[in-house]
């Protein structure tokens, strides 16, 4: 394993991956399934700064997991955020676990990470898992590879219009960050050596419901069966904006636009998010072991939306 | 690179792929720390770095640069134990032990928050379940978990002194100081790796061990695979074992091993199997594995199906059976339930893997310490497998990190460990699963699919039942499912069958109380049904319905609790939140084995007694001394309870929930011959001849001398007990005990069981909040860790019905659950209140009055929380697990 000194940045392998927490790649070093080369970035300078600006929020790409859920202005600020980092993993994980990281971290998938298979994006060519045991599998089918994108982060990064710094270009929106699912090789479209170095978070004012709900078979410590954040501003009773993001759900984070169409301009009421509730599947392609998600996701989203309102 | 772990400098060159955890435990031999899931989902490996607790599995080695680093070993100060070892010990947080000093770790450092915030009183259950929500703990203890926190972070051990707890061992696993197998590291010991079929079936045609016994490192090479049958059945079957001075050196050989597969059809599932597709054992080969504990009996084979002969034989009046549930399907004063259930494969998955070391240490003499629950069954088997003299082999476990039913008798990783050890000319050998293998091969309660009838009168009289079920455990046999149903609601006529669908998948082995919850979960669920159509209590049914004398006693208890009477309709719940109550009873059998002695030394060093049993958590330790002192009228702290090792006092294996009962009588009895010889002894050895035995001791005249004394001035008395059959009359207690060593008594224990729990109809998840349960099953010995037992049992319950879920490629017959991520097993915060009710008398014809209760404690969970759930929605669910997606759609 290389040790990077803060100069070195240019001159790193291709396909080498950072280590930053190390809870994904440590547990990849591990077990064996880590192909390329590891560049430790843990002492890289000015990466674990929190900047509370005006407009936004800055977080650097070593700043941990849990510094991000108790931090007292994110919990204000970006209340749907710091839920997420609160509630996502365990203690110990969310104490090494950084935005970097959590941003970057590869698929979850049981067949990537099971050393007998090989698929898109463990170098192979094909997705076990769509012909296979895809109990976690997506329900809104996007591309080739069809497990949901692990990161929590993202998926409130992509409801408050966050952006990505890197050490090559600034303002990455989420969407170019995660793609459209369409390329099963990636988690994210970062370049080979590509350091992501901040995210931002525009700060969407005081006058804004929010909340974070993650479906989970069990009370803690479980990737999410369903996650979503809900973003709703609401003036004289009526939904001026809505913002609702899913996890657990696609390939890649994803906005439910039809959700939040129906939302906007609609009365903030029980009936509004029971009707928008119901439009949460729509885009829904259910892979057959996976197909009791339907509801999950409609659940999900209700629930969120009247946390967000509460 | 430098590191300093409990304030001890240590300096370590870390080699590629070393994690922090592999320094604790291999540089600085501090083995209290566990690797266990080694993807930081289970805490076991949990230590501080510079105060922040870290899960040392998943940290590359590296990252410990500098840093001060705090393990279990360094929590002790001078001795004095830290306010949360003590809590641990003194509310019995802990089972098996092999995680806690993870939890150790992480609650004390959730105890220096609590004392940071100056709160007064202590935390609450859901702070405490939040905090702790890294952790896991198979055996279930977390009842125990929580009062020690909560305890500790009162303040209530911060004094200094010692502490005592109900558990004996209690203070060995607290400090780390506990060695499991999993622990042990001998001077030269090597890495075991046993390389494992990629196929689900195939004819291994050749395999070439030279190349790799060539290779740098590597010490010994050898075939696992049976030369007389060169078929592997399943992924993850042993074909050959790689010992190395490095597990790094051991996997480039397995790499290195040219085996040729010739594949051949598979059959992947239990419709696959049907369909006849392919055929798992050719015609002639019939060694099945049994996923069993009883003897295999007798079946009939019809390609990949095995029926369990003399099944007309258990029915009872078959054909009046059958009349009645034809007439039922048209006669109104007939009530008919037909309905098919359904449970899924639960992995066992206790924390210490299934791992052996094994060395031969003058050629001829065999020593094995092995992470099992049969210290002397793997000795008898090692014995015979070597072709050794039983004298020669020595069987050591003194801790084991959990077994459940899956580690009974020779094991894989014992016959690898063993083999390579003496291919290495007897130097240690290692052999132990990760967490990937110990998924795949460590062990699962077989699937099942029951279909039943069950018909009653009107009047609300049983009238017959027809059970057909079918388990499938991959290559293994032996589902006993209906063959239960003989034994509960006794006295009409019965169909009964059970059948075996094997296929190419790892096999099944026992899993506490094998057979009975998928057994219950139909059983249950239909009485409850049909009480339901009848419009009757469904507790009153089965009080009409049963004449098992234990349950008899309990149902008034259940009867009467508010809870019960006061539980509303069903299905009369409104709203996102709906409250149910559900009930469910269970039985097991009562069982013994009467050839378990115990050995009771008294000497003037003290007390002793020692027995080949051994303790996975369940408390067997802590009942040999509580029964040797309570006969001979001293301290159980005076008792050293010498066990987990071949000692030539032949015990009992810990399974079948027979090893309470055999070292309780073994250990009183021991303990009175012991008496009757010191006493002796003071009469006619020290000049008493009118010494009486009293508390401790004896009395002569105004002098007292204690036992020690006693054997002091009069020499080391040594005393055996015999558990023995209950009474002359007892012709069952003297029948063969089997291979297992098991003995049954007459009677059966009973449960009844009472769930209430919430379904949140919008995000489907099924909540139980609270467990009577009403438990018949004689005296009980050591009531903290009775209650603990039956709380982990529920707890574990609860993961089966709601949660546990082995899957399985259905392309490759691959187990996906690489560990405890993908197979979740439940937390802290799954813990419900659980109010328990013993009913102690009944088992006056059992010697010692106190029967087993592990199993039975397990068995009406399922079926109890399915009941509730209909209580709750009206929505019978016949599938498990009720996982949110399932009850969504169902209530849907």
């Amino acid at each position: 394993m290389k040790v990077l000194a803060p100069t070195e940045l240019t001159a790193i392998p291709l396909h080498t991956e950072f280590l930053a927490g190390g809870t994904d790649l440590g547990e990849r070093l591990r077990n064996g399934s880590l192909p390329g080369a590891v560049a430790d970035i843990s002492a890289l300078p000015g990466l674990r700064e929190i900047d509370i600006a005006a407009s936004s929020t800055a977080v650097g790409a070593l700043v941990t997991i849990e510094q991000v859920g108790a931090h007292p202005e994110i919990r204000h600020r970006h209340p749907a955020l710091a839920a997420v980092c609160r509630t996502l993993a365990t203690p110990q994980i969310r104490t090494q676990a950084t935005m970097g990281g959590i941003m970057c971290q590869r698929t979850r998938c049981w067949y990537f990470r099971h050393h007998a298979f090989s698929c898109f994006k463990s170098g192979g060519d094909g997705c076990p898992a769509r012909q296979g045991n895809n109990l976690y599998g997506v329900a809104i089918d996007l591309g080739p590879c069809v497990y949901p994108h692990p990161s929590s982060v993202g998926v409130a990064l992509l409801a408050y219009g966050g952006t990505i710094d890197t050490d090559r270009r600034d303002g990455v929106t989420p969407e170019t960050f995660f793609g459209d699912g369409s390329d099963p090789t990636r988690d994210h479209h970062l370049e080979p050596g590509e350091l992501l170095t901040r995210v931002r978070i525009p700060y969407p004012g005081e006058d804004e419901d929010s909340a974070y709900v993650r479906l989970m078979s069990r009370t803690w410590a479980e990737w999410p069966l369903v996650e979503c954040v809900v973003r709703l501003q609401v003036r004289n009773g009526r939904i001026r904006l809505a913002r609702v993001a899913v996890g657990g759900v696609a390939n890649i984070p994803l906005r439910l636009s039809a959700v939040e169409k129906h939302l906007e301009g609609s009365p903030a009421s029980a009936e509004t998010f029971e009707a928008a509730s119901r439009l949460a599947d729509q885009q829904a392609t259910v892979l057959p072991g996976a197909q009791d998600k339907r509801a999950m996701i409609r659940g999900t989203v209700l629930e969120t939306l009247e946390t967000a309102r509460k | 690179m430098r590191t300093r772990i409990n304030g001890v400098d240590v300096t370590v060159e870390p080699e590629p792929g070393m994690m922090a955890v592999d320094v604790i435990r291999q540089t600085a031999r501090l083995t209290g720390t566990k690797l266990v899931c080694g993807a930081g989902v289970c805490g076991a490996c949990t230590i501080r770095i510079d105060g922040r607790p870290v899960a040392s599995c998943i940290l590359p080695a590296h990252s410990l640069e500098g840093a001060e680093v705090c393990t279990v070993e360094g929590l002790a100060i001078d001795g004095e134990l830290h306010p949360v070892q003590k809590a641990f010990i003194a509310a019995d947080g802990l089972q098996c032990g092999f995680c806690t000093p993870g939890f150790i770790i992480d609650a004390a450092a959730f105890y220096e928050r609590w004392k940071a915030l100056g709160r007064s009183g202590s935390p609450s259950r859901d702070e405490i379940a939040a905090g702790l929500s890294g952790h896991l703990c198979r055996c279930a203890a977390y009842p125990g978990i929580y009062d020690a926190v909560r305890r500790a972070c009162a303040g209530e051990f911060d004094a200094p002194g010692p502490v005592e707890g109900p558990r004996v061992e209690a203070a060995e696993k607290v400090t780390g100081r506990a060695k499991y197998t999993f622990d042990i590291q001998l001077e030269g010991q090597l890495e075991g790796r046993i390389v494992r079929s990629p196929h689900a079936h195939a004819v291994v045609e050749s395999m070439d061990l030279d190349t790799a016994r060539k290779m740098d490192g590597v010490q010994a090479v050898v075939r696992l695979l049976s030369e007389k049958d060169p078929h592997v059945r399943y992924v993850g079957q042993p074909v050959a074992g790689i010992a190395a001075r490095t597990r790094r050196a051991a996997e480039a050989a397995a790499h290195a091993l040219a085996i040729r597969y010739r594949p051949l059809p598979a059959v992947l599932s239990v419709d696959e199997a049907m369909s006849g597709k392919a055929t798992v054992y050719a015609e002639g080969v019939r060694k099945a594995p049994n996923s069993a504990e009883g003897p295999v009996p007798p079946g009939a084979w019809r390609g990949n199906v095995r029926t369990m002969r003399g099944m007309s034989f258990l029915s009872v009046k078959p054909k009046r059976a059958r009349s009645i549930i034809e007439r039922a399907q048209r006669d109104a004063e007939l009530e008919l339930v037909s309905a098919q259930f359904t449970t899924s494969d639960q992995i066992h998955t206790a924390l210490e893997p299934h791992c052996s070391v094994a060395r031969w240490p003058a050629g001829d003499s065999l020593e094995v310490w092995v992470s099992t629950q049969t210290v002397d069954l793997v000795r008898t088997e090692l014995a015979e497998h070597f072709e050794l003299p039983r004298q020669k082999v020595r069987v050591v476990a003194e801790h084991i990190g959990g077994g459940f039913g899956a580690k009974q008798g020779l094991q894989d990783d014992t016959i690898a460990a063993v083999q390579l050890s003496r291919a290495a000319g007897g130097t240690p050998v290692r052999v132990a699963n990760d967490r990937l293998e110990e998924m795949v091969v460590g062990g699962y309660r077989p699937g099942t699919r029951v279909e039943i009838d069950l018909v009653a009168s009107r009047t609300g009289k049983l009238e017959a039942v027809r059970l057909d079920a079918t388990g499938s455990g991959g290559v293994a046999v032996n589902s006993t499912i209906s063959l239960l149903g003989r034994l509960f609601y006794t006295g009409v006529p019965k169909i009964l069958c059970d059948r075996d669908v094997v296929t190419n998948l790892p096999p099944g082995k026992p899993f506490r109380a094998p057979f009975g919850p998928p057994f219950l979960w139909a059983m249950e669920s239909a009485v409850d049904e049909i009480a339901h159509r009848l419009g009757r209590d469904p507790l009153e049914v089965r009080r009409a319905w049963d004449s098992n004398p234990a349950r008899q006693a309990l149902y008034p208890w259940a009867i009467g609790l508010d809870v019960w009477r006061s539980r509303g309709k069903v299905g009369a719940a409104t709203g996102r939140f709906r409250r149910g109550v559900g009930a469910a009873i269970g039985g097991w059998l009562t069982t013994f084995y009467a050839g378990t002695e115990v050995e009771v030394t008294v000497s003037s060093e003290g007390i002793s007694a020692s027995t080949a049993i051994q303790d996975m958590g369940n408390g067997s330790r802590t009942v040999l001394a509580e029964a040797v002192a309570h006969e001979l009228g001293v301290e159980r702290s005076e008792v050293q309870a010498f066990i987990g090792v071949t000692s030539g006092v032949p015990g009992t294996g810990s399974s079948a929930s027979r090893t309470t009962n055999a070292v309780l009588v073994a250990g009183r009895r021991a303990a009175e011959v012991a008496r009757a010889k010191l006493l002796s002894a003071a009469r006619q050895q020290l000049g008493f001849p009118d010494a009486e035995a009293i508390q401790g001791g004896v009395r002569s005249g105004g002098k007292t001398l204690t036992w020690r004394e006693i054997a002091r001035h009069a020499g080391t008395v040594t005393a055996r007990g015999r558990r023995g059959a209950n009474g002359p009359l007892d012709i069952m207690g003297r029948l063969p005990a089997g291979k297992l060593g098991t003995h049954i008594a007459p009677m059966m224990t009973g449960a009844v069981y009472i769930c209430e729990l919430v379904v949140d109809t919008r995000l489907g998840r099924v909540m139980p909040r609270k467990f009577w349960a009403g438990i018949a099953a004689g005296r009980i010995v050591a009531p903290t860790l009775a209650q603990h037992q039956i709380e982990g049992a529920i707890i574990q319950g609860i993961g089966y019905t709601l949660f546990e879920e082995r899957s399985v490629d259905p392309v490759t017959g691959t187990v996906m659950n690489l560990g405890l991520e993908e197979f979740h097993i439940p937390g802290i915060a799954e813990t419900p209140e659980v109010e328990v009710h013993f009913h102690e008398a009944g088992f006056e014809r059992l010697a010692g009055q106190a029967a087993g209760l592990s199993e039975l404690a397990t068995v009406p969970v399922a079926a109890s929380i399915g009941n509730a759930v209909f209580h709750a929605t009206g929505k019978r669910f016949t599938d498990l697990p009720l996982r949110p997606g399932r009850v969504l759609e169902g209530l849907s």
